[in-house]
């Protein structure tokens, strides 16, 4: 071993261990809200509003509150229409945001920048004026108190179209042409060169609109009537009354509802980690 | 029109047609619903009075008072909201800087680098009503986390150390809500965005890079950096429109908008007013000239932020 | 070209998995496919807006063992205004709504919003004159009545007996003044040798128990000028503001704010139930939060009186059955089971404050619960009523810019930035300006 690959070897070494040294300490401070909910969770109800002296260590665990807050509301009715709807939302909003985002990117007709940000524009309008117009439209379609409700409108989001056309742009075009020369229709280079490629990005926005269907709160409360239809927040939400809460069982269904996100993020890992593969292809 | 264009124009047409339709449904209906009431007066119940730019002048127009003696702003609420937001808007170039050296860090082949990616993405996962009641007893005054941690901080080396009253005070209020959204945003969306961004960097140009001896920090500037812009003009903007229209939850659970108004923003304001004052006209007015704003800024943005964005 | 481009695959794919997207969302929500709704099909609904405290299942239990289950009750959450006022604006009309306040009250009324229950309580022979007469301002507006209460409450002393008895303070009786309370609450304050408080004598106070009892109004008789800056006023403001800011035996907001459930409401009940503040000023309802913590030992008391006008505050909620609603007798039919002597004696029973109807307020089931033995002092509620008066309300400016106005001035007060007396001043100029543009152009009011 050269002296040189031993001091680069080394630096190397001193680097991770920096890395972890600064990473580690955030981990810790990034650790303490979910280790609060756990914990809390894990007491009996009148340990969790004793004067906000969080006892960080708990004196004794109780599991009691699992199977308490699992009966206080239909869980398993709640999580059904929670993945419905986040499910279907997610593909819907992925497949036309990708569609969509294609045509920004990588075509050229007339008016295109101008539409775009159109698109841009109609997220500068808060919601709180939207809203009831919103809600006027769904009465006229009938969609009031439905499935359709909670999934249909935001299922194209300007959001999610300005995301991927910017990963789209950033993408080398080289593969594109050369499927061009092979006489690919804009369809095939869609499926088989822009989304292969966007694998990052396409898991990215996965995840993100799951977690915005699977945390809306203010317009299934609005939209949802019976409470079959429920979803999980709308159900979380029975557990703070007017004036109070019952911390405990709340952070335990807060925990139970967690579960599929934190999933889908870890499955979604690898893809956040996987780059283009480039090497072999220019050449 | 050549006979590849219109291919292409046409082939733009099916490719928008799915996201388009029901964009125009459900987006620019009650977009322009919206903007249609800011020129009425409307109490939610009965219909709709056309009352032309009332709500405009009450808005942004000002008159004499005579008791006070002295010109006045119709409303001043208003523009002590504005100054609120975008007090708190002061925070973006920080949170977005943090994210992407976290993301940096994150970027590594490093064992357990997954573990510390799902950590540092919790709190984005747990935000919510609960989690802003956790940080209300962090940063309480007498008995939370910081103001004891400061306090035996101070014990220690023996001078009398107190924190300040975070919440509870108007010229802390507002940074504490910044710190907050720093902290939690830190792993958060943003730092996933430059995650994926950075995988799209092509390898050559490192490799290219490393063979003209460029440092770390070259690198980043010639190679990185450029490579992500899409990316970061992508936050920057969300931000900026974001952040106009932030601060309904933190008013809502944590501060009610106060001490003294001083969390208060516009969104805040603006979902009073059309719901606790039942003016959604009015609303509607406040809405309009948020967007004219955030239109201008990102416009701005966009001609100038947009040149220096390199798309490979 | 040399090979056929490969049209047939992505396009039709994409085309696939939206198509299934829409259908899979109609099949959802086509009747009986959304399993559960499908039992309710053909029976009369009735959704109840309210908010979800765990009391309103035992209330809707009530109505199924009474009314049998020929009506279905929906309890509808309703956590903040936004849902039902976007619903009744997009003509979704709930059949019945809670509404918090007189002032809300009042804005629907005037609004047209709500239906006159007077003919339908005359056919079911519910008469007016069985509720409490201080709850008119809840109910009615102008000669209609406009929303019926099931239940109400006096604001009186709660305190901690224990906390009393370690103290070696007497506790609180009939006929003690707010100098006595002050006096029990710097013995019941308790701080470590760095000054921090360990306990606290008594939680926020709401102003107009005090501030009424001085002489003091927040609006003149016909709502035309806010009478904040009245010498009495100033000096109800300077005795309610001293057990924060010179007594300190009452934690500040951000004391307080620490430990509130959502927003404002909670803070005082947490610290109360978990046996850090020694007494609190509220209605009956905290009762239901109160009887949770089974160590707390705790019991009611009058609120002091200083002699020269004798008032405390009262809080109360009504039902309201709006307009374009077309199920009205069903919702009425429940209404009507709301103010049933079944229902009443569970809001005694549960602790949900006192019935509304002045008869099962007055019965020997309200005043003795056998379930809870210790709740002796029931009567201090009733006796309180007496003097109870709800909520000031001007119908010349919104609830929204009034509360606003003096919870500003109030936070620069806490900060000690201002005095009692300057804020009392800037809360009646600043409400007085936009009283006097508001009369001068009506448009900006409604």
């Amino acid at each position: 071993m050269s002296d040189r690959t031993r001091s680069v070897r080394k630096t190397a070494l001193w680097k991770a261990a920096l890395t972890y040294l600064v990473l580690g300490l955030g981990a810790v401070t990034m650790l303490v809200p979910f280790y609060w909910m756990v914990l809390t969770s894990l007491q009996p109800p009148e340990m969790a509003f004793s004067m906000g002296q969080i006892r960080w260590i708990p004196e004794r665990i109780v599991w009691q509150n699992y199977p308490e807050a699992w009966k206080a509301i239909d869980i398993p009715r709640l999580y059904w229409n929670s993945i419905v709807v986040a499910v279907l939302g997610t593909l819907g909003q992925v497949l036309t945001s990708s569609l969509a985002a294609f045509a920004f990117a990588r075509l050229e007709f007339p008016g295109r920048d101008r539409l775009f940000f159109a698109y841009l524009a109609t997220m500068m309008v808060p919601g709180s004026v939207t809203m009831i117009p919103n809600f006027v439209l769904l009465r006229w379609l009938g969609w009031i108190d439905t499935y359709q409700a909670l999934i249909i409108p935001g299922m194209f989001s300007a959001y999610g179209t300005f995301l991927l056309r910017q990963f789209f742009m950033g993408l080398p075009t080289e593969l594109e042409d050369a499927a061009k020369i092979d006489g690919s229709s804009y369809a095939g280079i869609w499926a088989r060169v822009t989304l292969p490629l966007s694998r990052p990005a396409l898991a990215t926005l996965t995840t993100f609109t799951f977690m915005g269907f699977w945390g809306a709160y203010m317009w299934p409360l609005i939209i949802i009537q019976s409470p079959e239809l429920r979803t999980l927040p709308i159900g979380l939400a029975s557990f703070v009354g007017r004036y109070s809460a019952e911390y405990s069982l709340w952070m335990a269904a807060s925990v139970i509802a967690l579960i599929p996100v934190l999933l889908l993020f870890i499955f979604n890992q690898r893809y956040f980690q996987e780059g283009i593969k480039m090497s072999g292809i220019k050449g | 029109m050549t006979r590849r264009q219109k291919a292409e124009s046409l082939a733009a047409v099916a490719f928008l047609a799915p996201n388009v339709a029901g964009f125009l449904v459900f987006t620019l209906l009650p977009v322009l619903g919206a903007f249609v009431l800011a020129f009425t007066n409307w109490d939610l119940f009965r219909p709709p009075r056309w009352v032309g730019l009332f709500n405009f002048v009450s808005l942004l127009g000002w008159h004499y008072d005579e008791y006070a003696g002295r010109t006045v702003m119709n409303d001043p609420f208003f523009w002590k909201y504005v100054y609120n937001t975008l007090f708190l808007m002061m925070a973006i170039p920080i949170g977005i800087a943090g994210s992407l050296i976290c993301a940096l860090l994150m970027n590594q082949k490093l064992r357990g680098i997954t573990a510390f990616r799902t950590i540092y993405f919790l709190p984005t996962v747990c935000s919510g009503v609960a989690i802003l009641i956790l940080w209300k007893w962090l940063y309480n005054n007498d008995i939370g986390l910081f103001n004891t941690l400061i306090r035996q901080f101070g014990d220690w080396i023996g001078v009398p150390l107190r924190g300040p009253n975070w919440l509870g005070s108007t010229e802390w209020a507002k940074p504490s809500l910044m710190l907050m959204g720093l902290w939690t945003g830190l792993g958060g969306f943003n730092m996933i965005l430059y995650l994926a961004a950075l995988q799209g960097v092509p390898r050559e140009q490192y490799e290219a890079a490393a063979m003209d001896g460029a440092s770390a920090w070259q690198t980043f500037w010639a190679v990185t950096w450029p490579g992500i812009s899409p990316t970061t003009f992508f936050i920057l903007i969300m931000s900026v429109i974001g952040g106009f229209q932030g601060g309904f939850m933190t008013a809502n659970v944590m501060t009610q908008g106060g001490p003294a108004g001083s969390t208060t923003t516009i969104e805040y304001y603006i979902y009073n007013v059309a719901f606790t004052r039942f003016l959604m006209g009015y609303a509607s007015a406040i809405a309009w000239v948020l967007f004219i704003v955030i239109l201008a800024i990102t416009l701005l943005t966009w001609r100038f932020g947009g040149r220096k964005v390199t798309y490979v | 070209m040399s090979r056929t481009p490969d049209r047939r695959p992505p396009l039709a794919a994409a085309g696939a998995v939206l198509a299934s997207v829409f259908l899979g969302a109609a099949l959802l929500t086509a009747p009986g496919c959304a399993p559960g709704r499908s039992a309710r099909e053909g029976k009369v609904t009735v959704r109840w807006v309210v908010d979800p405290n765990p009391v309103r299942q035992d209330q809707i239990a009530g109505f199924y063992r009474t009314h049998g289950r020929g009506i279905e009750i929906i309890l509808d959450p309703d956590a903040g205004r936004q849902k039902v006022l976007t619903q009744l604006a997009g003509g979704i009309y709930p059949e019945l709504f809670a509404i918090y306040d007189p002032a809300t009250v009042q804005v629907f009324a005037r609004k047209g919003v709500l239906t006159d229950l007077r003919p339908m309580m005359k056919r079911h022979g519910i008469r007016l004159e069985d509720f409490w007469p201080q709850l008119a301002p809840y109910m009615l507006y102008g000669d209609q009545v406009v929303g019926l209460p099931d239940n109400c409450g006096t604001y009186v002393v709660f305190y901690n007996k224990r906390l009393f008895r370690e103290a070696g303070v007497p506790y609180p009786r009939e006929g003690w003044n707010w100098n006595d309370l002050l006096e029990a609450a710097r013995k019941l304050t308790r701080r470590d040798e760095r000054g921090r408080t360990l306990q606290f004598g008594i939680g926020y106070i709401e102003p107009w128990t005090i501030f009424w009892q001085y002489g003091a109004r927040m609006y003149s008789e016909d709502g035309k000028r806010c009478l904040l800056d009245s010498p009495e006023a100033k000096k109800a403001a300077e005795f309610w503001a001293s057990f924060r800011l010179t007594e300190r035996v009452t934690p500040t907001p951000s004391e307080e704010q620490g430990l509130a459930a959502m927003g404002g409401w909670g803070g005082t009940a947490n610290l109360f139930k978990a046996e850090k503040i020694a007494m609190h000023i509220v209605g009956r309802w905290m009762s239901v939060e109160y009887r949770k913590n089974k160590d707390l030992e705790w019991d009611v008391a009058p609120v002091p009186q200083t002699g020269k006008v004798r008032a405390t505050l009262l809080a109360s909620k009504v039902y309201a059955i709006p307009k374009g609603n077309r199920n009205k007798e069903a919702a009425f039919t429940f209404l009507k089971y709301l103010m049933s002597k079944e229902n009443q004696l569970i809001v005694a029973a549960t602790g949900d404050g006192i019935p509304s109807i002045r008869a099962y307020g007055q019965s020997r089931e309200f005043l003795y619960n056998p379930d809870y033995p210790n709740e002796r002092n029931n009567q201090v509620f009733l006796d309180e009523m007496r003097w109870a008066r709800p909520p000031e309300v001007s119908p010349y400016i919104s609830e929204l810019d009034a509360t606003a106005i003096f919870n500003e001035e109030m936070d620069l007060m806490w900060q000690r930035e201002q005095t009692p007396f300057q804020a009392c001043e800037r809360i009646a100029r600043r409400i007085n300006a936009i009283i006097r543009r508001n009369i001068a152009n009506p448009n900006l009011l409604d």
